[in-house]
């Protein structure tokens, strides 16, 4: 089954049938992770970058944000039975205007601080399809792992 | 005749919105609209009545008591709220339609309107500006052109895309260098064959380069630039063009944008544009955004 998740949300599954999605990613980050061994996986729809703008929002709703969203699905996955060795983590997103002042980076700082996050919790990034001016759709496939970009009307695997 | 000048035949061409709706465009342009007025207005049709009471009652808007009718709505909100409300029932079907040649499935090209209309009146709230009800008429309006342009595009996109993908061309001069004319000029045209204000033709017509908007107007295309800008980091209901495009230093500058502005703005529109997209059956982030 097809399960969709929105902005500022995340879901996780132990269910092979299901797929996970997130649709318009602009300058938000997807992260993806998946557990190949128990076949566990999550995934997460990151808008803005850290919590400190609206500590109130972040409370109610850590997923909003990418510094404590990504943990928060870290810890979810391993709820599950993950094991943090096995997870393979995917990211796609974080896209920004054209040749702009900075100031429109929201996209930039997003990745900048999943990366952080990751690097802190020991977990590499396996694949990833960030940056750009094109907003993208992302697919995780329960049964496999198998990640697809959805972009511009193509389906890439990363 | 040139392929500019039979796109922009069509764009004369596609069928005038209805009596209703320009009725109520028209009192946008009036600074002091009479209540009665846009009451009887509104309540003549049911349709725009009870999507002004489901957004008068969307959490952006309603207080603690239900609004059960136009008449509280009009002495609770304002004049200038509900107006605005009417205006987005009233242009919401011209939007519906699926925009071919920019990869936009049915509902996109709204939920963008929607989405660069609700950034439009976060930004204003967040800034302590007034912004009159054509400029939020306009941020509605902006890619209306789409709609034309999208069916030449479609004919071969390859060359739009490359330039904009490979070369790096903002989206709207890629069009402009491929056909002659662009998303923008297109929409203003439209805007104008249907008799709407000038400030909305403009401001449409200048939405990505406010910089070369007439001075009278140059505000107006500035805050539906930095709306359009800004609605499009969020993703909802972008099509193809994406993110491809720059955003003017000058209208930047003007409206003292910063990344804090965007990050507050962005997160306030996300809370209020789920409400607003559900009372046109759009929703955010849905399966309507992909196929
Ligand atoms: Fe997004
Ligand atoms: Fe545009």
């Amino acid at each position: 089954m097809n399960h969709t998740v929105g902005i500022s949300e995340m879901k996780v599954s132990n269910n092979p049938e299901d797929v996970l999605v997130t649709y318009s990613l602009g300058s938000c980050v997807g992260l993806t992770l998946y557990d190949p061994v128990i076949r566990v996986g999550g995934m997460i729809h990151c808008m803005l970058p850290l919590s400190r703008l609206d500590p109130a929002k972040a409370q109610m709703n850590p997923c909003m944000f990418t510094d404590t969203g990504i943990p928060t699905l870290i810890q979810a996955v391993l709820n599950m039975g993950a094991n943090k060795k096995r997870l393979i983590a995917k990211v796609a997103g974080a896209a920004s205007p054209l040749d702009d002042n900075g100031i429109f980076k929201i996209g930039e700082r997003n990745y900048t601080v999943l990366r952080k996050v990751l690097w802190k919790n020991d977990i590499l990034i396996a694949a990833e399809d960030v940056g750009g001016t094109v907003a993208r759709t992302l697919f995780l496939y329960l049964d496999t792992g198998k990640t697809v970009i959805r972009s511009g009307g193509k389906d890439r695997e990363i | 005749m040139s392929s500019k000048e039979i796109i922009l035949e069509k764009a004369r061409s596609v069928a005038a919105l209805p009596i209703q709706t320009l009725e109520i465009i028209d009192l946008v342009q009036n600074p002091d609209v009479a209540m009665s007025q846009l009451q009887e207005l509104i309540e003549r049709d049911p349709g725009m009545t009870s999507n002004v009471l489901r957004m008068a009652n969307s959490s952006s808007f309603r207080g603690v008591y239900e609004i059960g009718s136009i008449r509280e709505a009009l002495v609770r909100l304002g004049t200038k709220t509900v107006l605005e409300l009417a205006v987005a029932s009233a242009v919401a079907p011209v939007a519906r339609q699926p925009v071919a040649g920019y990869d936009m499935p049915a509902g996109d090209l709204l939920t963008h309107s929607v989405v660069t209309a609700t950034t439009a009146n976060e930004l204003a709230k967040h800034l302590k500006i007034d912004v009159n009800p054509r400029v939020f008429t306009a941020a509605l309006l902006h890619d209306i052109g789409k709609t034309v342009l999208g069916t030449f595009i479609q004919v071969n996109p390859r060359p739009i895309i490359d330039l904009a993908f490979v070369e790096h061309i903002p989206f709207d001069e890629a069009e402009l260098k491929v056909l002659g004319t662009n998303h923008p000029e297109v929409g203003a045209v439209l805007l104008e064959s249907w008799g709407l204000p000038k400030t909305i033709v403009n401001a449409v017509a200048f939405h990505h380069k406010p910089d070369f908007c007439p001075e009278s107007d140059r505000s107006a295309a500035e805050f539906v630039h930095v709306a359009d800008i800004l609605g499009r980091l969020c993703g909802l209901g972008v099509g193809v063009d994406g993110l491809n495009y720059t955003a003017s230093p000058e209208a930047v500058h003007h409206f003292r944008i910063t990344t804090h502005v965007a990050e507050e703005v962005t997160a306030k529109m996300i809370d209020t544009v789920s409400d607003m997209l559900g009372v046109f059956d759009v929703q955010a982030g849905s399966e309507s955004h992909g196929n």
